[in-house]
């Protein structure tokens, strides 16, 4: 994960070759901590599929699990800015389970 | 082995850098922070931002913002909201502003809907994915980057939830297959309703060849049905019941049967399009048939599905079938990839990732030469003047004032005004220009409101509504909710023209065609020969001036 995390820094310096690295690297650690982290995790429920489907279908999974249960959750008026730590949290300790349990 | 997923990663990757290289980097001249919304082509785009901006502020993906519905508090917010939703939580946690977030979540939409596509006909064999995919950047070529610039946001998050959510339904047979269908299924519905109803029938059709195929109704099966069913309708009910009370009743089934006119506002995309591209798919399509091969079935299936989208506008649905026209290229590209791949295994026996990656870059590198150029934008719409004039609107005028907005380019579309965060009325052009012609400045003018929602939605109770009266505020103030919606008419200040003379806050844009600036100036300098006027706000851009007096005669003959 941290190779994926360091190529994409690059990917993205490239792309925004104008902007700060700083800024660049606070963009990056912010996709992985809402969106691929928590997707990445959830795929250990699949974890018979190979790295590569897990990590690109785990960053969709990772964007509709924030959208869809952030959404419910603001509906009974809870702010995003809790959301945001909350959320990915759920879903790692998902997938943390979901490892354990193929595992035993 | 290890070489062969290193060569596909690799190229995954070059792929990315080089669509985002062109899809954002170029249009934001290579920077991610920008003064103000940068490369906004339409009003769409600065809409949704500007809601978003509320949103991000308000905390929840609730309400609407009250400038943008004639200063009515507590209107629900009728459009899908993950596009809000993710944008809002990005924009949080990274500090960058809503305007550049929203439209960067955008492009990530956009790429993740190709490799999500990618890992669909990879079921068919890494190669052939390998061989789909350079084609893919060719969704940046003519006109289609104004997926990005024009804010067709919401659409391209429903393409990826829907394409995310066919990934799910062929992968049905995993264990617990029914948390991503889930998933993808209400998120779809939670960004763009139309690919909702197109996920479901390929969901419906699936199980039935299943079922027909299989000869037999398993147990398993109806589990993973019932539970991907029931799941996504909890997960997406609440949404989907204020879509039932907005849109669905403003919209619904299109019933659009001129086929000339099908798209709607979307650019123009037909078969023609395609050019080359079209008679490889062609062979493709011939070549999959000839070779029967049973493992490409699944991924042919889903791109011909995909692909007949764009052909429901012959039952009625308008341009919610023909925006998937601008998705031929990479729904297609699938036959694409197994054309090229017939080929090679005609030259190479020998089986190796090497050579399609090979191929992949070549026809990236030519493919992606083709666009270079296509897609830088320059700011767009706005600049910084007028940005900086609407912030100031917002930061040093009463919560409740109504600006009026003299004519120029900028101002004439309602939505970049919405991020003024007042109440705002633009000039009816008519009006306008003619006074411009006569060369005679009038004293009353027509405007009307700046909002472009269907129905102000207002919730009472748990599960019960009204709808605002939206002829009334903010004519005059008053406010009634009525049961039942009215049919959409759009706001008006007045049946007749406005005295000028009872306005408070005035917008005159310096900067625009000369003739149309030099009238603004000469309205407003007329104005200010009344010592109860001010000029508040003042740039190369801007004049805002301050009637102290409203309703006093102020127009000298």
């Amino acid at each position: 994960m941290t190779t994926f995390l360091l190529i994409t820094i690059i990917l993205l310096k490239i792309v925004f070759y104008s902007e700060s690295i700083l800024t660049i690297s606070k963009l990056t650690l912010s996709i992985f901590w809402l969106y691929i982290i928590p997707g990445f995790f959830m795929m250990y429920l699949f974890k018979e599929l190979p790295f590569i489907e897990r990590m690109i279908i785990g960053t969709a999974l990772g964007m509709a699990f924030f959208g869809v249960i952030g959404y419910n959750l603001g509906v009974f008026g809870l702010h995003i800015k809790y959301q945001i730590w909350i959320l990915p949290i759920i879903a790692i300790i998902i997938g943390i389970i979901a490892l354990r349990k193929k595992d035993s | 082995m290890g070489a062969k997923v290193n060569l596909e990663i690799l190229l995954i990757i070059i792929f990315s850098t080089v669509f985002l290289y062109l899809a954002i980097g170029e249009p934001w001249d290579h920077r991610v922070v920008h003064p103000f919304p940068y490369a906004y082509g339409a009003s769409d785009a600065f809409f949704h931002q500007a809601t978003n901006e509320y949103i991000k502020n308000h905390g929840t993906v609730t309400i609407t913002p009250p400038n943008t519905v004639g200063g009515y508090e507590g209107v629900i917010d009728a459009h899908p909201p993950i596009v809000f939703q993710l944008t809002a939580g990005l924009t949080i946690l990274s500090g960058i502003e809503v305007h550049d977030t929203i439209m960067l979540n955008a492009t990530l939409f956009f790429l993740f809907s190709i490799l999500v596509l990618y890992m669909i006909w990879r079921r068919s064999g890494i190669s052939i994915a390998m061989l789909a995919l350079p084609i893919c950047i060719l969704m940046l070529s003519g006109k289609l980057p104004a997926l990005i610039t024009w804010g067709y946001w919401l659409l391209l998050a429903g393409i990826l939830f829907m394409v995310a959510t066919l990934w799910a339904i062929i992968r049905f047979d995993l264990k617990y297959s029914y948390i991503p269908i889930a998933f993808f299924i209400s998120a779809t519905a939670l960004a763009h309703q139309p690919e909702l109803v197109y996920a479901a029938a390929f969901f419906g059709i699936f199980l039935l060849i299943k079922i027909l195929k299989e000869k037999k109704i398993t147990k398993e099966l109806i589990k993973k049905a019932v539970a991907s069913t029931a799941l996504g309708i909890i997960l997406s009910f609440y949404s989907l019941f204020i879509f039932s009370k907005t849109f669905m009743k403003a919209e619904g089934y299109r019933n659009v049967w001129d086929f000339a006119n099908a798209n709607g506002g979307y650019p123009i995309f037909n078969l023609i399009h395609l050019k080359y591209v079209g008679f490889i798919v062609i062979a493709g399509f011939i070549l999959f048939i000839i070779s029967k091969k049973k493992k490409t079935k699944t991924a042919a299936s889903v791109s011909i599905f995909c692909f007949l989208l764009g052909y429901l506008i012959y039952l009625g649905l308008g341009k919610r079938a023909y925006a998937h026209r601008l998705f031929w290229i990479m729904y297609l590209s699938f036959f694409v990839g197994f054309a090229i791949y017939y080929v090679l295994r005609l030259f190479i026996k020998k089986s190796s990732i090497a050579y399609p990656f090979i191929i992949s870059i070549i026809i990236l590198i030519v493919s992606a030469s083709t666009i270079q150029g296509n897609t830088r934008t320059g700011p767009g719409v706005m600049n910084q003047y007028e940005w900086n004039a609407l912030k100031w609107i917002s930061q040093n005028t009463p919560k409740d004032a109504h600006v009026f907005y003299f004519y120029s380019g900028m101002v004439a579309s309602n939505a970049p005004l919405y991020n003024s965060e007042r109440v705002a009325l633009n000039l009816h052009p008519p009006s306008y220009f003619e006074g411009l012609r006569a060369g005679q400045i009038k004293k009353a003018y027509r405007f009307s409101i700046a909002d472009g929602y269907p129905m102000y939605l207002h919730k009472t109770g748990p599960f019960s509504y009204c709808y605002f009266n939206e002829e009334l505020k903010p004519k005059n103030k008053t406010v009634e909710c009525i049961k039942e919606q009215k049919p959409l008419i759009p706001a008006q200040i007045e049946e007749e023209d406005l005295n000028i003379c009872e306005i408070e806050y005035y917008y005159f844009p310096k900067i625009t065609e000369p003739a149309i600036a030099q009238y603004n100036m000469a309205i407003r300098n007329l104005l200010m020969k009344n010592d109860w006027f001010e000029e508040i706000y003042s740039n190369q851009a801007v004049s805002i001036i301050k009637n102290n007096r409203p309703g006093v005669d102020c127009f000298e003959e």
